[in-house]
């Protein structure tokens, strides 16, 4: 059973926020049922508040939240098919009981619990039953939730960052097991989290979005790989590519509470172009043919060379006429491009000037 | 140029998706969100820690009695002067945690916030009857130990329980007592859910009315709280112990009926 879910003109204001901008503002797209979504942004961009409205764990302030076409705020069939879990072992887990304490508490409570499955993925993940979830390293923490996560089998499953917390071998054995189980029970899932991964093969060297890299620490050569709009499957969502085939259906970007952007992994990275040459080609060219509908959101020098990301439609002619002017033009890979468009960063004065 | 958030929106509205999967069958667990399940969680995980302390307090209390049996006599009660007079705050701590830590755990299991003001009710009550078998229990024991001692079995204000009836009324005023500390518990837990951390606080103070109240009307049954003479509380004017009994219920349902509707505005994480 899998729950579709529609998020319209959402808009979320923190209690006694005041004048601050609001978590959430005008946030729509949509989740068609059996999909896998991630669900991107830096911190603070939302992605919590979003998850936590899906999950009724909040009422939104503005707009509306559907699931399977209800609002599942107290709404009891709804709420016992959603299943929220964050890196802290799970949501609501009390820190003095065991593993064991906590899988049972999920067992009364969740209709389509499986065991047998919790079992075999705490083994695989090496996390001990009786041990107290205050004790347990981050890792284990994570690996516990996102065994919460998968043995609810709830018909609209979301992993707030907790994935990103497990240890490579083990992202990897979430991400096999996330596949096989997606395939025998088909569920909708939402996996927030902070980076893309490797799955999109654009060879980017970049640091995703949580802070630990950014566009600045791009070099200029290093994009270049994948055909933007290639195979139009699923997308790693983190951490090891596991060479399986992809794990997202959809990607939706936050930044600053607003959908960026959203659709399927490739179509997103089609989006994007890097546009590589001497800086004065470079720049004639951007105030040539650039037009309104295409932003600048990336913009380096080395020497003379200058590289620019641009995303939007660019029309072919465009691209024929950079060429002709000695102009590279490469795709940007999907992790580069999620960096670029949820940097919050705003564009320099000094990046204008000397795109002018 | 566009500005990159105005730009990206355009993009958003750009692109759908479209493809959908024929769900199959999953294995139905036995699970269920329901109130027994909840209340079952929030009574036994309430009367584990309830039932320990009050089993520490049970050993401490043993202790107490053979040093002072042992040391010489006495014809108060220990058991009024320090052990059951402060265990008040017991429930009230009891009803603080349905919100701090089990409505986290539940919501967060797919129980509605209704469901978990339903069970929190079950708990009040386990909680409100079992203290107060406990309380009576421990001065039944007591004025048989006292008895075999030899000694005097005196309340303060020189009092005396009289017999099973006595041991019945301390109980039942014990248990509405502690009723009336869990709802104040519960309705800070509520309002500091529903307001947030620092919002809640002016709300502290009238969330313990009902704990205010049951002192008021119960002093006769429960010999007032601790300190309660040096606070000149004992001079105050006493309703019949039936009427403080009815009049602390009352409070309780009010506060339980508040807890109830408020709750339904808890936002999570807490």
């Amino acid at each position: 059973m899998s729950y579709r879910v529609d998020v319209e003109r959402l808009a979320v204001r923190h209690r006694g926020g005041g004048t601050a901008p609001p978590a959430l503002d005008d946030v729509s797209f949509s989740v068609e049922p059996g999909r896998v979504c991630g669900l991107f942004g830096r911190e603070g961009a939302g992605k919590s508040t979003l998850l936590a409205c899906l999950a009724a764990y909040r009422r939104p302030s503005g707009g509306t939240v559907r699931v399977d076409g209800e609002d599942p705020y107290e709404n009891a069939r709804l709420m016992s098919g959603i299943c929220l879990v964050d890196g802290r072992g799970g949501i609501g887990v009390d820190e003095s009981t065991t593993v064991r304490e906590v899988l049972e508490i999920v067992a009364l409570l969740r209709p389509r619990w499986d065991q047998a499955f919790a079992n075999r993925l705490l083994d695989r993940f090496e996390v001990a039953v009786g041990a107290k979830v205050g004790t347990l390293a981050r890792g284990r923490r994570a690996a516990l939730a996102v065994t919460i996560g998968l043995a609810s089998r709830a018909p609209l499953t979301m992993v707030d960052e907790a994935h990103l917390d497990l240890e490579p071998d083990y992202l990897s054995a979430f991400h096999q097991e996330l596949r096989a189980d997606q395939a025998a029970h088909p569920r909708t899932i939402i996996l927030a989290g902070a980076t893309v991964g490797d799955g999109d093969g654009d060879g980017d060297d970049g640091g995703g979005m949580d802070g630990r890299g950014g566009m600045d620490s791009h070099s200029m050569d290093s994009h270049g790989g994948d055909s933007p709009g290639g195979d139009g499957g699923r997308e790693d969502s983190g951490g090891t590519g596991n060479g399986g085939g992809g794990l997202l259906d959809d990607v939706v970007l936050l930044g600053r509470g607003r959908v960026l952007a959203a659709g399927r992994p490739a179509e997103l990275r089609a989006l994007g172009r890097e546009l590589t040459g001497e800086a004065g080609t470079v720049a004639d060219f951007l105030r040539a043919v650039v037009g309104d509908a295409t932003a600048v959101v990336a913009d380096r020098r080395l020497g003379r060379l200058r590289s620019v990301v641009l995303t939007g439609p660019m029309p072919p002619e465009g691209l024929t006429t950079a060429e002709r002017a000695g102009i590279s033009v490469g795709p940007v890979g999907l992790r580069a491009l999620v960096t670029y468009l949820t940097n919050d960063r705003p564009q320099s004065g000094d990046q204008r000037e000397r795109m002018s | 140029m566009t500005d990159p958030d105005q730009h990206a929106d355009d993009l958003a509205t750009a692109v759908t998706t479209t493809t959908t999967t024929t769900p199959s069958p999953a294995p139905a667990g036995n699970g269920r969100p329901s109130l027994p399940n909840a209340a079952a969680i929030t009574t036994a995980g309430t009367m584990i820690w309830v039932g320990l302390l009050w089993l520490a307090i049970a050993a401490v209390f043993g202790i107490v009695l053979g040093i002072v049996a042992g040391a010489g006599s006495t014809d108060h009660s220990l058991w009024q002067h320090g052990f059951s007079g402060w265990q008040r705050f017991v429930p009230l701590a009891a009803g603080l945690s349905m919100t701090s830590t089990f409505a986290p755990m539940l919501v967060g299991n797919g129980v509605t916030r209704a469901r978990v003001a339903s069970a929190a009710t079950v708990t009040l009550v386990v909680v409100a009857v079992a203290g107060g078998l406990f309380i009576a229990l421990g001065y039944g024991l007591e004025g048989l130990a006292f008895h075999t001692l030899g000694w005097r079995h005196e309340l303060s204000g020189g009092r005396r329980l009289s017999g099973g009836g006595g041991l019945v009324r301390v109980g039942a005023a014990y248990a509405a007592l502690f009723a009336c500390y869990f709802a104040s518990g519960w309705l800070i837990g509520v309002a500091r859910g529903v307001l947030g951390r620092e919002a809640f606080v002016p709300l502290v103070v009238p969330a313990l009315l009902p704990a205010a109240v049951a002192e008021l009307v119960l002093r006769r049954g429960v010999t007032g709280p601790p300190l309660a003479g040096r606070l000149g509380l004992d001079s105050l004017p006493q309703p019949p112990l039936t009427l403080g009994l009815l009049a602390a219920l009352a409070a309780t349902a009010l506060a339980a009926l508040l807890a109830h509707v408020a709750s339904r505005h808890i936002t999570l994480p807490i």
